[in-house]
């Protein structure tokens, strides 16, 4: 059980099957002459043939920018300005339009929330999509439309030659979303980047458009990134996870061991809002507060404000990535030890690892993702560094007993921790 | 923030409650259509298509369906937005759909409504304190000190703080927002709010702070409630009863609970399954709804739901059909059901009268696709072949009304009537629950399995 800096932990025992899009260190920035926005914060992830990696979190977390930096979309007031997007070993930040503009839609394509605004009006939908093959396949005239024919049966439209023809607002919102993945797939793509592609429509046609989804990418073997803020729909269609907020991913897991076993204090708030989940409940759980916007490089632990768990510490130290798969003895029995062999479930939380005095992960936090300890955050509330560190230690013993109920997500225990923290 | 439960608004201000009083709101036959008596075509949007039903004092009932089938417009003639064109609705006993002119206004004091949008429902140039008080200043009432004392203590009502008095809704992020939209309808206390989705552009934790206070609200000020909705976990959540709508008709009806572990009508039932359940390890036993709901303009002879119904009653006389080419037969008549939409229009009618246009044109490849699977007996190719001769005679109605006759069922003849489905007084729009007609058979046959 070690501190894993790099949270490179799930693609390590699997190291023979080469990921298809490698996300490292990411950060995406948009400078105003107000502020810098931090909208992607150093995230890593990957994706690999005929898996789909679901991003969650909520309006504002980073999951669309993180999309369109992949796609190379972001534009200014927006850049990349750090780490790499690796398409089969090739690092697509930095290259030039025109480079990456073989790779968009080629190999990577995405589908947008928004079927109406992402087709063109003024166009049939029949030519929407021979302009794909024309431009991807080098197909035309009577080829390309029996190719696009043929694709958007595949996506299960009937009559689809006669629906050629027909301009977008013909179609209902559904069909829309299916001639969108039709284009889609025209450029054989192998990475399939989703943006809440079901957002806009209803539960009925959400579910055939999940199902399609699906279809397809068993069919092509798609790598496919899956970007929602439905919990729902996550633990549907995807097979690992990453919870997002203010622009970092915060816990990753596979779905499974996500939903049944949460370790983060934000994803459990996260799934316990949402209705239905325990129809006895008379109240919903709610989270406090809102979604920070990032306006400076991470310092400190950004739920920190609203975390029902925050213990002295989580305003100073950012956390890493800590592997928690064989860390809770529980679990361990059960799914834990089979899903940690393949996939790893990490979680950036001072929290964790548990079976660490609370000193030990402030210090093994500090050094994971290498700190500066002399710019904190946290120094403007209590005014210096070397206090800082002093007063870290005091409250290691007067926080003993915190940690030892700190497990169960209880309102008290978060009106003591923010006590204890304004007190001090 | 967080919300204390005591009671933070004077007596004076809760709504008396008589629980053995009528309901609140009573509806019977209600009908709202749209565009009558257009140039071209008389055929009107049938958006509300006759529904009854009625909400008890203190009571929420959510309004659940797709969207498109008239869900909105039925929250927003309860409240005299729209005008129906037919039926009646009975608020405490006066009947509201005749009212005009002052009596119109008085009453509209009673009766408000949350908008979904929390962007476009508020005017952008009013501070908040002036759109929380328009009601207020529209009604006249008391005097302009009075209204901004009662604004400041709507504000603190719905957890906003008094400061927030002076500044402009774009400073609000959206849960915010929809505060200020709870406040404003608030502000006349009313006993009956329509909630128009109003959690449906919200983030799930945001939503789930809007709908502790709706419930807070409600029990502090004896509120009724409509709460529409398309997110059916919110509606289970938050309602004592549920009606599901489908193209202008309530399909079924009763307590929350029943309708969600229990549903009686084949359309509940496929809404429920289609719910993406936050838990990757329940198994999934969907039932597929193909295609999208017709047009609320042209709806179904019989039963709305026959042009997507899984459950849908087959004639004894096909009985030795497999499911499989049922399936083709739908889609065959989902797809000259498109066409004929498309076909309705001048240019197309008279090139198809000048012979420019032959309707039969594709008929043969459209026919080899959708049967290319399954194997077709003489009796239904027979029935094809006269089709494809009545679509080249009477274009696509005409070749429908004949496929209607030979393949359908009551399900597309007759209207279904309200059946009593349980003991608590659910009832539920459908064939199926008529006597004899056990519909669990449907069930064995796999049709909801494909």
């Amino acid at each position: 059980m070690t501190l894993d800096a790099d949270s490179d932990g799930p693609t390590e025992s699997s190291a023979n099957a080469d990921p298809l899009l490698a996300v490292e260190g990411l950060r995406t920035v948009f400078s105003t002459d107000k502020e810098e926005i931090h909208a992607v914060d150093g995230i890593d992830f990957d994706v690999r043939e005929g898996e789909t990696l679901g991003i969650v979190g909520e309006s504002g977390s980073g999951k669309s920018v993180t999309a369109r930096s992949i796609m190379g979309l972001v534009k200014s007031p927006g850049r990349i300005v750090d780490g790499s997007i690796r398409y089969r070993g090739e690092d697509l930040v930095g290259k030039s339009e025109d480079e990456l503009r073989a790779y968009r839609g080629g190999d990577i394509a995405m589908i947008f929330q928004d079927p109406m605004t992402s087709l063109n009006p003024v166009y049939t939908v029949g030519n929407q999509i021979e302009e794909a093959l024309e431009l991807h396949q080098g197909l035309s005239g009577s080829e390309a439309t029996d190719e696009a024919a043929s694709l958007l049966e595949s996506v299960n439209i009937p009559d689809a030659r006669r629906r050629l023809g027909e301009y977008p607002h013909e179609f209902s919102g559904g069909m829309r979303q299916r001639a969108l993945i039709a284009m889609a797939l025209a450029c054989d793509p192998e990475v399939l980047i989703c943006d809440e592609p079901t957002t806009a429509l209803d539960v009925t046609t959400q579910a055939q458009i999940l199902e399609l989804l699906q279809d397809v990418q068993r069919e092509r073997d798609l790598g496919m990134i899956f970007i929602t803020h439905d919990m729902g729909v996550i633990a549907e269609i995807a097979d690992r996870v990453g919870v997002m907020y203010a622009g970092e991913i915060i816990e990753r897991a596979p779905v499974e061991r996500l939903f049944a076993k949460p370790k983060h204090p934000y994803t459990r708030g996260l799934l316990e809002s949402i209705p239905g989940r325990n129809p006895e409940a008379a109240r919903l759980h709610t989270i406090e507060g809102d979604v920070p916007t990032a306006t400076e490089p991470a310092a400190s632990c950004r739920f920190a404000p609203r975390c029902p768990k925050a213990i002295d510490g989580c305003d100073r130290v950012h956390p890493s990535a800590v592997a928690v798969d064989d860390a809770d003895a529980d679990s361990a029995g059960t799914d834990g030890a089979d899903d940690g062999a393949i996939d790893g479930h990490t979680v950036s939380c001072l929290l964790y690892p548990e079976d660490r005095s609370r000193e030990w992960r402030l210090e093994g936090h500090r050094d994971g993702d290498s700190i500066d300890a002399t710019d904190l955050e946290g120094a403007r509330t209590d005014g210096g560094t070397d206090e800082t560190t002093s007063r870290g230690a005091d409250a290691t013993t007067s926080r003993g007993a915190g940690k030892a109920t700190g497990d169960d997500a209880s309102a008290d225990t978060r009106d003591d921790a923010t006590n204890e923290v304004i007190d001090e | 923030m967080s919300f204390q439960t005591d009671p933070r608004v004077d007596a004076d201000e809760s709504v008396a409650t008589d629980p053995e009083s009528e309901p609140l709101v009573s509806v019977e036959n209600l009908q709202t259509y749209y565009d009558t008596g257009g140039i071209r075509s008389s055929n009107p949007v049938k958006a509300v298509d006759g529904v009854s039903f009625e909400i008890e004092r203190g009571e929420t009932l959510g309004l659940v369906g797709e969207s498109g089938c008239g869900k909105t417009t039925l929250g927003r003639t309860l409240v005299r937005l729209e005008r129906p064109t037919g039926g009646s609705v009975a608020f405490d006993g006066t009947d509201i759909t005749t009212l005009s002119g002052e009596e119109l206004t008085a009453w509209r004091k009673n009766a408000q409504i949350v908008f979904q949008d929390p962007d476009s429902s508020m005017n952008d140039r009013l501070t908040v304190g002036k759109i929380v008080r328009e009601p207020l200043d529209s009604y006249d009432w008391k005097t302009p000190r009075q209204r901004r004392a009662r604004v400041r203590e709507l504000l603190d009502l719905v957890g906003l703080q008094p400061e927030h008095y002076y500044r402009y809704p774009h400073q609000f992020s959206g849960g915010q927002r929809q505060r200020i939209g709870i406040a404003r309808a608030l502000a006349l206390n009313p006993d009956f709010v329509v909630l128009d989705e109003p959690t449906s552009a919200l983030d799930v934790s945001v939503q789930a702070k809007i709908l502790n206070l709706l419930e807070e609200l409600q029990a502090e000020l004896g509120l009724t409630y409509l709460l529409i909705a398309h997110d059916l976990s919110v509606v289970r959540h938050a309602c004592d009863r549920i009606a599901v709508m489908y193209l202008g008709n309530i399909m079924e009806i009763g307590e929350a609970e029943q309708v969600f572990t229990e549903p009686a009508n084949p359309y509940t039932r496929t809404l429920l399954s289609a719910i993406p359940s936050p838990d990757p390890t329940v198994d999934r036993n969907r039932i597929p709804l193909r295609g999208s709901p017709p047009s609320p303009r042209d709806p179904p002879a019989g039963c709305p739901l026959s042009t997507r119904c899984p459950m849908k009653v087959r004639p004894d006389k096909w009985d030795e059909l497999s499911e499989d080419l049922w399936h083709a037969l739908d889609v065959l008549q989902d797809i000259l059901r498109e066409r004929s939409k498309r076909a309705d229009n001048l240019p197309t009618q008279i090139r198809r009268r000048v012979g420019l246009e032959d309707p039969t044109a594709d008929f043969a490849t459209i026919r080899d696709s959708v049967f290319e699977d399954v194997s077709v007996p003489e009796s239904v190719a027979t029935e094809l072949d006269e089709t494809e001769r009545r679509l080249a005679e009477g274009g696509e109605p005409a070749a429908l009304e004949y496929l209607r006759e030979r393949f359908g069922s009551d399900c597309d003849a007759v209207f279904p009537d309200d059946h009593a489905v349980d003991a608590t007084g659910r009832t539920s729009r459908c064939h199926r629950h008529r006597e004899g007609d056990d519909e669990s058979t449907a069930v064995d046959r796999g049709r909801f399995g494909r």
